[in-house]
């Protein structure tokens, strides 16, 4: 009897959309008054019987060792690195700057600044028209916004896990560059002629 | 239950269908008919067919409306997708309001699915990436934690460009430069050495911050311009220690400063302090040696 039904809170929701398509006069036979109340609630009061919140395990707690590798070649240390994002919507390098600095901070990073360069919008007037009609324009702009990330002191692998998890969840129509500044040794050969082992300098001269 | 909602016309129109139409029979859609048999729709499938999805209707009960406020929100969006209204249990409202009206809601809104939407990175989704991610992340050292440091160990810097764009090639030309800073205080160097670098670089070194700056664009890979610049330092660096024969043969107007000694000027003060002499006691008998070790010249 679905006036019964209506009366139980788990099943209002199917009732309700039994009646949605009715008028008034068949809401108020099947004695449902309150559809307006169920119809425009995101959320309601008593939800429907859900499986338990989803608690993910790590999946990859007993496994965490194997899954990484170590070696015995040296990390690159990049003692800088920038970040430029272009993108043609302002709000969009909104939301990514602030998915990038909670992942910096999740991660550990040492984000030392964001400057946002000033927009450039590139405008261009062309004839409307074939031919002739020389008064008759019409003008187009391409707008571009810029965020510039500044990170300091990563190693190589970092490096790596951080770009490559920021730039798959790159939006589209976003575009980045990003700019390393390794810190490496000098060659070995860079020691005057006369403390060389070997005797002559290998150029010749002129 | 969506077969009594779509198929039974509302109960008003009920009567007037019957009225106007009542005279025709209608075609069961299961069977072909004579009128179905021929003709070059034969064989099509019907809309009726499918169980009369009406795709362009909002499903009654959307999803957003069956789920808790404590869901776990990844789980519901867990990659990056385009907005579907019925699953985002949010109240959104986008684009124009036309007639000073408001702004048009979620369903069907064209506006919300062209723009990127962040809900696959939310906070806790982003928390549960970097937990499992922080596994292959190393540690700056220690030792180099002050930029003085880095240089004292590291002498060398190397600068390259990676691009991410789109377009109709995968690679982007300006990928394959490199370029290498070095203070020219962290080479060995002597004070020959130092000014034949100097000359031989021209505007690569900058006076100011005693940076040596070389960019190698001109090989199609980055290796081959990384090994290019590394090259060219060393080439540089062996150079200005080696002394061409022809070096010798340089005039003083040619000298980045001025020396003392073997210059006119030097000439002059020792046959002026002479003649003094000559004049005073008659014969000079100071060496040029001596004079030149007067305290008053060395001053001079």
């Amino acid at each position: 009897d679905p006036k019964m039904a209506a009366l139980a809170g788990g099943m209002a929701v199917r009732v309700t959309a039994l009646v949605a398509g009715r008028s008034i006069a068949q809401k108020v036979a099947y004695g449902i008054n309150r559809t307006v109340e169920n119809r425009f609630r995101y959320f309601l009061k008593q939800a429907a019987p859900t499986t338990a919140v989803f608690q993910p395990a790590l999946r990859y707690s007993s496994s965490t060792s194997k899954l990484v590798e170590t070696t015995d070649e040296p990390d690159v240390l990049y003692k800088k690195l920038v970040l430029l994002c272009k993108g043609h919507e302002e709000a969009v390098l909104d939301s990514y700057e602030q998915f990038v600095t909670m992942a910096a901070k999740e991660l550990q990073l040492n984000l030392e600044k964001i400057h946002r360069p000033h927009r450039v919008y590139d405008r261009i007037t062309l004839l409307k028209s074939v031919h002739i009609h020389k008064k008759a324009r019409v003008q187009y702009e391409i707008r571009t916004h810029f965020r510039v990330f500044h990170f300091k002191h990563l190693t190589g692998s970092t490096a790596n896990v951080f770009l490559e998890y920021v730039q798959r969840n790159l939006p589209e129509g976003v575009a980045m560059e990003v700019k390393k500044t390794a810190v490496e040794k000098l060659p070995d050969e860079l020691k005057p002629p006369g403390t060389q082992s070997e005797s002559a300098p290998a150029e010749a001269s002129q | 239950m969506a077969a009594i909602c779509t198929k039974v016309p509302p109960w008003w129109l009920q009567r007037s269908l019957l009225i106007k139409h009542s005279h025709v029979r209608l075609a069961s859609s299961l069977s072909p008919t004579s009128d179905t048999q021929r003709g070059p729709f034969r064989g099509r499938r019907r809309r009726e067919d499918n169980g009369n999805h009406a795709p362009s209707r909002r499903p009654l009960v959307p999803r957003s409306a069956k789920m808790a406020e404590d869901q776990d929100w990844p789980s519901v969006w867990p990659t990056a997708a385009s907005f579907k209204p019925s699953a985002v249990p949010l109240p959104l409202r986008m684009g124009f309001p036309l007639n000073r009206g408001v702004q048009p809601d979620k369903h069907g809104n064209n506006e919300l699915r062209k723009i990127p939407n962040f809900l696959h990175l939310t906070p806790p989704a982003v928390r549960r990436h970097c937990a499992v991610l922080r596994q292959f992340c190393t540690d700056w050292p220690v030792a180099l934690a002050t930029d003085a440091a880095c240089e004292a160990h590291f002498p060398l810097e190397v600068v390259t460009t990676d691009y991410v764009h789109s377009g109709p090639s995968l690679r982007h030309p300006d990928a394959r430069i490199v370029t290498i800073k070095v203070k020219l205080s962290q080479l060995e160097l002597d004070d020959h050495a130092r000014k034949k670098l100097i000359k031989l670089v021209g505007d690569r070194y900058d006076k100011e911050t005693d940076v040596l700056t070389i960019t190698a664009d001109r090989c199609p890979h980055r290796k081959q311009n990384y090994d290019y610049t590394r090259y060219l330092l060393t080439v540089l660096y062996l150079e200005s220690w080696n002394t061409e024969p022809w070096e010798a043969g340089i005039t003083p107007a040619d000298r980045d400063e001025f020396l003392f000694e073997g210059s006119a000027s030097e000439q002059n003060v020792v046959s002026t302090i002479k003649a003094i002499q000559e004049a005073e006691k008659g014969v000079s008998d100071t060496t040029q040696e001596d004079v030149l070790q007067n305290a008053n010249v060395q001053q001079y």
